[in-house]
């Protein structure tokens, strides 16, 4: 509460300061756009998720220049988004005292864009703060009661809508055309290189799980369930894949150990070498919304551990994905998500996409 | 008679491609000059401290005709080896890989059985070094032969980064140098088209001012005088060079300046520059380990000299922790994971 506190007192200090531009017509000026910002929302979930507002805005706007600002850790990602012509990556997450924000502000600033669309309704200040310091003649995002960023505001009866609804709205407030659903697939070439050199080049994905260790904004699983967990999935697969950031490297430490040949551990700092790798598992196990967003993407049958409501995080039309909730992660129990797996990976031979 | 037109499918703009970057692939050939400077012994002990790191390694067995690396993993006669790709009883080197006990590490041992390997023809030289590209792993460690052959110094140019072996004796240090000035000089020959004036210049400058202690600078500044691009070309293949130096059996402190000063004339007079990676000091644990044909960092992880080598792998070599336990500061901890990989070696 207290840092949520600095940190809006920071924006309002460095924040630009509201200026009163003479009055013009919205709708045109959204169309004769030749500059255009998008800052998705902050999380990878927002991030993949916004795929089709980029692709929508690509093909109502054919000859703007279209500029994608990215977190440094997705950074990987959205140079890989063909709809974009520009990405500016920077520490969105960083402090925004920090010399790293500051920075980004000012390449935000550079850019300007003539309509910047900050996506997500719960997109963070900070990102919000970036649309403010684009100063672009038409900013929009959702209503926000922090700053007062945007001069076009989206209000929604709910806030618990998923990605691909706040999507939606996004693109018929605007007036643009939502071609349907966007699909992610890995190239064959590198990502097949990756996987036999890691898993081997006689693996088969139906011997691997995939279990992502992250805790996101919950409590971790203590490592005694986890044990069991890749334990009893073992009893079925082969080997497990073991994504994890620096906060679980000693719970990665500990399973490299115990299961040692059975477990192979990746972190999770280049999605598109997650992607790669999660294209050659039978499927996953999380509680941290973001790999999973990517397994989504991807086809990847997953199973979703969630302590809170799914139908924020999780799209009610996507067929690949069984959510096991729980409040408490320790009593969904390893073999209750174990039976998951295997249960969504015997019925679930779908895949989306192409390859 | 219509013709069927043969037209391009355009991408689906529905469907995004991710393209995973595949680490690149680092090739370290261990080569230098004399022989028992313990350049096996690095590299089987290297390749374990890369493997425990979390990469996949592939160590070569280069020493043709004197091959020795299986021995380090307890391996007396190996079901597969470089003899079986000679004899083209399989088409790459992959099907000749000999797992070990660490899921990271693989073997390619070499073929002592096979006669005459130690003289291959320059086509089958040839053919071995594009199969060694082609090899498949974050990291190979091609442990070399003593002395100088052109089998041996074509090998090292496999990379630009080549570890050099020397212990503390002058001899060693000596052939080292040789060792290098041959590589130098091999790199320059091949840098030049055949029958041209930069080529004979090299030939003839090797022959005579080479053999005495004639700068490479000098020979540099005569392929000046021949036409700008053959001296900037030379210049760009030596600039290009970074050998890398481990110095071995390290009793002293003194010694590891005296390799510093070493390093000062290999620059001097080669025009390279060479880089320390660092020493590992005198253990008598190594010759307990190869007795006992396992690689020291899991026989006796606590030893002395597995503190040098993890210092050699992560602060000389740079080499990460590929699984984010440790960084280079704490570079010790390795010796934990070994202790907990030697139960199952």
């Amino acid at each position: 509460m207290g840092m949520a506190f600095c940190e809006l007192l920071s924006l309002r200090w460095f924040g630009r300061r509201q200026t009163v531009d003479e009055p013009f017509e919205i709708i045109t000026e959204i169309r004769r756009a030749s500059r255009i910002l998008i800052i998705p929302n902050d999380r990878i979930g927002g991030f993949i998720g916004g795929a089709t507002v980029y692709r929508a805005v690509r093909k109502s706007y054919p000859a703007a220049e279209i500029m994608l600002l990215s977190d440094q850790r997705h950074a990987v990602l959205a140079r890989q988004m063909s709809h974009v012509d520009r990405v500016i990556a920077g520490p969105i997450g960083g402090p925004v005292w920090s010399a790293g924000f500051r920075e980004l502000c000012k390449l935000v600033a550079k850019t300007q864009p003539d309509l910047t669309l900050c996506l997500g309704i719960d997109c963070s200040s900070r990102s919000a703060h970036l649309c403010q310091e684009s100063s672009a003649r038409i900013r929009v995002g959702f209503e926000r009661t922090d700053i007062q960023a945007f001069n076009v505001e989206l209000t929604t009866r709910s806030s618990d809508l998923h990605e691909e609804e706040q999507s939606r709205i996004f693109l018929d407030v605007l007036g643009l055309k939502c071609s349907g659903p966007t699909w992610w697939t890995v190239a064959d070439g590198r990502g097949e290189q990756l996987r036999s050199r890691y898993f081997g080049a006689e693996a088969d994905r139906e011997d691997l799980i995939a279990i992502d260790l992250a805790r996101g904004a919950g409590r971790r699983w203590p490592n005694k369930m986890v044990r069991e967990l890749v334990g009893r999935v073992l009893e079925r697969w082969s080997r497990v894949v073991l994504f994890f950031t620096l906060a679980e490297r000693k719970q990665v430490d500990y399973l490299m150990a115990t299961f040692r040949g059975q477990a192979l551990a990746f972190q999770q700092h280049d999605l598109s070498e997650v992607a790669a790798l999660l294209a050659g598992c039978a499927a996953l196990i999380t509680r941290n919304t973001d790999v999973a967003h990517l397994a989504m993407a991807l086809g990847r049958p997953t199973v979703a551990v969630l302590d809170e409501d799914p139908s924020r995080w999780i799209s009610q039309t996507c067929p690949t994905v069984s959510v096991v909730c729980s409040r408490d992660p320790r009593g969904s129990g390893a073999a209750v998500l174990a039976q998951a797996a295997e249960k969504w990976v015997d019925g679930n031979p779908v895949q989306r996409g192409t390859n | 008679m219509s013709a069927q037109l043969d037209l391009e499918v355009p991408a689906r703009d529905d469907v995004i491609v991710l393209d995973a970057e595949v680490p690149e692939k680092i090739i370290w050939p261990v080569a230098g000059g004399k022989g028992g400077t313990g350049k096996s012994t690095l590299t089987a002990n290297l390749g374990v401290g890369l493997a425990l790191l979390g990469h996949k390694v592939i160590l070569v067995d280069g020493d043709l005709g004197g091959a020795d690396l299986h021995l380090f993993f307890d391996q007396i006669t190996p079901p597969c080896s470089l003899a079986n790709f000679f004899n083209r009883e399989v088409s790459s080197l992959q099907e000749v890989l000999v797992p070990t006990p660490s899921e990271n590490l693989k073997l390619l041992c070499g073929g002592n059985e096979f006669v005459g390997l130690a003289n291959l023809a320059h086509q089958t030289k040839q053919k071995f070094m594009r199969h060694i590209m082609r090899l498949d792993a974050d990291y190979v460690l091609i442990d070399l032969g003593a002395g100088t052959s052109f089998n041996t110094l074509d090998l090292f140019a496999l990379s630009n980064d080549g570890i050099i072996v020397s212990t503390t004796e002058p001899q060693s240090r000596v052939d080292a140098y040789g060792f290098l000035k041959n590589a130098v000089y091999r790199r320059l020959h091949r840098a030049f088209g055949r029958k041209t004036r930069a080529k004979m210049m090299v030939e003839e400058f090797s022959r005579d001012s080479g053999r005495k202690s004639g700068r490479v600078e000098h020979l540099l500044e005569s392929l000046d005088s021949v036409g700008d691009s053959e001296g900037l070309r030379a210049r760009e293949v030596l600039g290009e060079y970074h050998p890398q130096f481990l110095l071995n059996r390290v009793r002293r402190e003194a010694q590891i300046e005296e390799g510093q000063r070493f390093l000062q004339l290999v620059r001097q007079y080669l025009s390279v520059d060479p880089h320390y990676i660092g020493h590992v000091r005198t253990d008598s644990k190594f010759l307990e380990a190869c007795e006992r044909r396992r690689p020291l960092l899991i026989d006796s992880p606590n030893a002395h000299a597995v503190k040098d080598l993890c210092n050699v792998l992560m602060n000389g070599l740079g080499v990460p922790d590929r699984l984010r336990r440790f960084g280079p500061g704490h570079c010790r901890r390795i010796a934990g994971v070994a202790r907990i990989e030697a139960k199952f070696w």
